[in-house]
């Protein structure tokens, strides 16, 4: 008796492990379509979505690029879903690249909301913007993957990336839209002459909208300044090349008068690699810190004329300013903010070699 | 013919080793009764014709009373015919109508002390228990020189008898553990033994326990170890090992051997052994979690390798991963079974055979040919043959689960298999304790 109510139980709990687990329409990986890269842009009134796969086959990696549109992005995701003879995911997506017009135009907010709340893309995804025809920019790509080159490599830090470029992910786009304190500088790709990609800057966002542009020097310093590895930067001056090996930043904000004021130190450790005549270190130092403080300057005064806080510095006000108040951070205090930035510079290592000059 | 004869002779009637052999002993007509089987008569008789001829020199009318004065444990005809059967001699004399016991010479049924055969030992002691209880006993003693070895023999059965002995360090030992052995061992007398599994209900165990509460060994190193430890050793007559009691989680990692390897390597050792149940719980779990219900988790290149793998494989992860380890588990039991000069071309039939043309035939995926040797060998890493047994039965329940749930569905099996592994307890002691020290069981 005993026994069969065991039996019983058994059978039951089995039955109901069944329609609880939803396994039922679980696809295994072979018959999944991974999208590793996607591209927005708009065709009038729908958008249209490109998305890039990898196909698995013998031997040879090969992708293909496939086209769908439709009035909401995810319609047009459909669209392709339908004519794909395997399931999509959006899983794997590693790059969402925007069309330079539909940035200009619509703004990101619409899309980048909703990948938010799909919750099918990871919110690491690195987002870019194409200054190009996003069309032939995926073509490019397609040819150059033939060749065993990814995109996303070219943003990875184990791969292409250099300090240069700056990396934004799919959540820094999304708290820069709803943060009163921060804004976002996405990177600006273009299909190269000779490599897959040629980086073009970085785009200063305000809203969801492009408002200005980084080159990639400022990038570097931009990353500097939230302590992003620059190693291996070389660093070219009037006398000398030298490397960046290390860097620190440390930044205080205050208020005063309602006029907030910065503090911000960037330790930069460097060695120098190309001497040009006889320059002594101190000279070599003074010219770098002068050429980083200056263009460093030159950035901050244009994004606090678009009133873009791409630097994020409000986030040092956030405990000055009352909540009620923060809202107008971008309009009322970013643009009276007075920058007070000091590059210290150490040199660690004058290359194998040693010169005279320096005694 | 007396009726005591008769009566003994109505019992063995069947027993065609049985005999009744008329001696002279010392000019007196007796009859010897014993077992062919066992006894060796010829030596036996030698022996006994020796003891009379040495003592006939010196006063023979003396050593005629002296014979049957000496020994004179008279028996009746029950005892005598468990005597017999236990494989002692009876010596009737029809004149005084008694039954005498002797202690003949017996047959030698028993194998020398060889190294073990199911358990390698790497640079420690070779002996090996075997299948006579007293030599086991004695291995132990000999390993043990201490007055506070306890040895405690019961005979155990009702038709079949069975002897038992418990083997345990008096100071050392828990007291708590040993009375309760002993009251399933009182309790349960007339039960035969004849397979391990008689002992495991007859120590409480349930019917469908996974953990045995016994660790079997056959090296008496590990026993000693056991000893030493505080833990009570089982013996039972015919079963070339010992049964340490009682067994906890920890044993399937640590042998006592480790202990003759410097302490880095035993833990370096020990961690593999961690490492290798891990494996075998996991890795089959996780190929079916990873390739059917969870691809996100994957790095993108792996996940596309992994999909060209299984490039037009018909089958489902889970019933691909169930039909390789099968067929794996065959192959285990079929090269247990075959004799050693077969079991290589098993092995290699069905590992490079099978393994490449299940391949190639595009049944399973290359990937899972690996997982499923990973396992395998993982499997064969933690001490002992019955905690081997343990994960390869466990190994499948997380598989289910993870077919089922993914990646969640393997912690959800890890979780269930260690509540469980935390729910049991041997004589009182918790399966997953890890007491150290000086009277400790872990």
């Amino acid at each position: 008796m005993r026994s069969i109510m065991i039996c019983f139980k058994l059978v039951l709990s089995l039955c109901i492990l069944m329609p609880l687990s939803g396994c039922w329409d679980i696809k295994d990986i072979n018959h999944r379509a991974f999208p590793i890269a996607m591209g927005i842009t708009k065709e009038g009134e729908k958008f249209k979505v490109l998305l890039q796969i990898p196909i698995s086959s013998e031997g040879v990696q090969k992708q293909t690029i496939v086209k769908g549109t439709g009035l909401t992005i995810l319609k047009a995701v459909e669209d392709i879903r339908t004519n794909m003879e395997s399931s999509v995911d959006l899983l794997h997506i590693r790059i969402i690249i925007f069309d330079r017009k539909l940035v200009e135009e619509d703004g990101m907010e619409e899309p980048i909301n909703t990948f938010m709340r799909i919750r099918e893309i990871s919110s690491k995804t690195l987002i870019a913007i194409c200054d190009d025809n996003i069309d032939s920019f995926f073509l490019a790509l397609k040819k150059n993957i033939e060749k065993g080159i990814n995109i996303y490599d070219f943003f990875e830090k184990y791969a292409g990336w250099t300090p240069q470029i700056s990396l934004t992910r799919l959540w820094h786009v999304y708290r820069a839209l709803n943060s009163y304190t921060q804004n976002v500088a996405i990177p600006m790709v273009k299909s190269g002459e000779n490599t897959a990609v040629t980086y073009t800057g970085s785009a200063v966002m305000k809203k969801g909208k492009l408002v200005s542009k980084m080159d990639p020097k400022e990038t570097l310093l931009f990353n500097a300044f939230h302590g992003n590895s620059m190693k291996g930067r070389v660093e070219v001056m009037e006398h000398a090349t030298i490397m960046i090996v290390g860097n620190t930043g440390f930044h205080k904000g205050e208020l005063r008068n309602h006029i907030p004021y910065m503090f911000s130190t960037i330790r930069l450790n460097v060695v120098i690699q190309e001497r040009r005549g006889n320059v002594s270190n101190a000279i070599i130092k003074k010219e770098l810190e002068k050429v980083l403080a200056n263009r460093f300057d030159g950035m901050l005064k244009r994004f606090q004329k678009q009133e873009s806080d791409v630097f994020g510095l409000g986030q040092y006000y956030r405990n000055k300013i009352p909540y009620e108040e923060l809202k107008d951070w971008r309009k009322k205090y970013y643009p009276n903010l007075e920058m007070k930035l000091t590059i210290h510079t150490t040199i660690q290592n004058e290359g194998s070699i040693k010169t005279i000059t320096d005694k | 013919m007396n009726s005591i004869i008769v009566e003994i002779n109505e019992v063995f009637k069947d027993a065609e080793d049985f005999f009744i052999e008329p001696f002279s002993l010392a000019g007196e007509a007796v009859l010897l009764l014993g077992l062919h089987s066992i006894v060796n008569l010829i030596k036996t008789k030698e022996i006994l014709k020796k003891d009379m001829d040495t003592s006939e020199v010196i006063h023979s009318i003396k050593v005629k009373r002296t014979f049957f004065n000496r020994k004179g444990i008279e028996i009746n005809s029950e005892e005598a015919i468990k005597s017999i059967l236990q494989g002692k001699l009876i010596i009737y004399s029809k004149e005084k109508n008694i039954m005498l016991l002797f202690e003949p010479i017996p047959i030698e049924l028993n194998r020398s002390i060889e190294p073990p055969a199911n358990e390698n030992v790497l640079q420690g002691p070779l002996d090996s228990f075997i299948e006579d209880m007293s030599t086991n006993i004695g291995i132990v003693r000999k390993k043990v020189s201490s007055a506070q070895l306890s040895v405690k023999t019961y005979t155990l059965g009702s038709d079949q008898k069975k002897k038992l002995s418990i083997v345990y360090l008096d100071d050392r030992a828990d007291k708590g553990v040993i009375k309760k052995i002993i009251s399933h061992i009182e309790m349960n007398q007339h039960t035969n033994i004849l397979y391990l599994q008689h002992l495991y209900r007859f120590m409480g165990m349930r019917k469908w326990e996974v953990i045995p509460q016994f660790n079997n060994t056959e090296m008496p190193l590990e026993a000693v170890d056991g000893l030493n430890k505080g833990r009570v050793i089982l013996f039972v007559d015919g079963f070339p090992f010992a049964l340490i009691l009682p067994h906890l989680l920890w044993d399937m990692f640590a042998q006592a051997n480790d202990r003759n390897f410097a302490y880095p390597i035993m833990s370096a050792i020990r961690f593999l052994r961690v490492l290798g149940a891990l494996v075998t719980l996991i890795f089959p779990a996780l190929y079916v979690a990873l390739v059917a219900v969870n691809p996100e988790i994957l790095k993108i290149e792996l996940a596309l390798s992994i999909a060209q793998s299984r490039e037009g494989i018909p089958y489902p992860p889970f019933v691909e991963i169930t039909i390789m380890l099968l067929i794996l588990e065959l192959i285990i039991e079929a090269s247990i079974r075959l004799p050693l000069s077969i079991g290589p071309t098993v092995t290699m039939v069905g590992g490079i055979v099978i393994g490449q043309a299940v391949v190639d035939a595009k049944l399973v995926s290359n990937l899972l040919i690996i997982i499923v040797a990973a396992t395998s060998i993982a499997n064969s890493s933690v001490v002992g043959f019955q905690n081997a047994l343990i994960l390869r039965l466990l190994k499948y329940v997380v598989v289910i689960f993870a077919s089922i749930y993914g990646v969640l569905g393997i912690l959800s099996g890890l979780v269930l298999i260690s509540a469980y592994f935390a729910s049991r307890e041997i004589f009182g002691i918790p399966y997953t304790s890890l007491t150290k020290g000086r009277g400790g069981i872990g």
